[in-house]
């Protein structure tokens, strides 16, 4: 989702991915350790919340995964 | 011997990407409607483009007056709108240097207008109108355009 979206906020992932807030944070995290995603706080609404964005090597390495997918599918095909 | 498997299965990948290819059709990212920023750039060329008009008795004035204060409010509203929705990231957000930058530059121009009414004529707030009009579409649809082809 990502991908389509400059960023998106923390809970509205946790909702469409159904994980909880540990498990999401956790993959999360090491999305960003990896130098994949981006994370930038910020207020809305009187609330505290959690942007998250696809740096330029995470989307990079996301269009490579779904190309090396494709190329699997085509090989076989 | 066995052999052991370094990636994923034909099916496995295409159900990859199938998941991918869902997400991706849901989050379509749409800062604005496509109609926002032309619609605020000739609402803002409409108000101050009416001062113009030279001449009128006083029922087209408060006519006019109404008129402007119905596009103003509109304006607002409108910008209200897209600017506080949920999800968040769908909204408008600029920081608030660029917002107070941006509403000083557009409060300078119709204050140069009636400055420059007496002197040079009423024409200039078809000027004044345009400028803004301008202004509006030169920030908005740069804006608009990076956020859909993030």
């Amino acid at each position: 989702m990502l991908s389509q979206a400059s960023s998106i906020e923390f809970g509205e992932i946790q909702e469409r991915t159904g994980l909880s807030k540990s498990a999401l944070s956790k993959h999360l995290t090491q999305l960003t350790d990896a130098g994949y995603l981006s994370e930038e706080p910020f207020v809305f609404q009187g609330r505290s919340r959690l942007m998250l964005a696809l740096t330029p090597a995470g989307r990079e390495a996301y269009l490579a995964h779904k190309e090396a997918l494709k190329a699997l599918l085509e090989d076989q095909g | 011997m066995e052999t052991q498997r370094s990636g994923p299965t034909p099916e496995e990948a295409r159900r990859a990407l199938d998941a991918a290819e869902q997400e991706e059709q849901a989050t379509i990212n749409r800062p604005v409607p496509a109609w926002y920023f032309p619609s605020l750039a000739l609402t803002a060329f409409t108000i101050a483009g009416s001062n113009a008009i030279e001449g009128l008795g006083v029922p087209m004035r408060i006519l006019q007056v109404a008129l402007i204060v119905l596009l103003a409010a509109g304006m607002g509203a409108i910008a209200g709108v897209v600017s506080v929705r949920e999800p968040a990231y769908q909204g408008v957000r600029v920081p608030w240097g660029k917002v107070c930058a941006g509403g000083l530059a557009a409060g300078a121009v119709p204050i140069a207008a009636i400055l420059l009414d007496d002197a040079l004529g009423s024409w200039v707030w078809l000027v004044a109108g345009a400028i803004l009009a301008a202004g509006i579409l030169a920030v908005g649809i740069p804006y608009q355009r990076r956020h859909r082809g993030a």
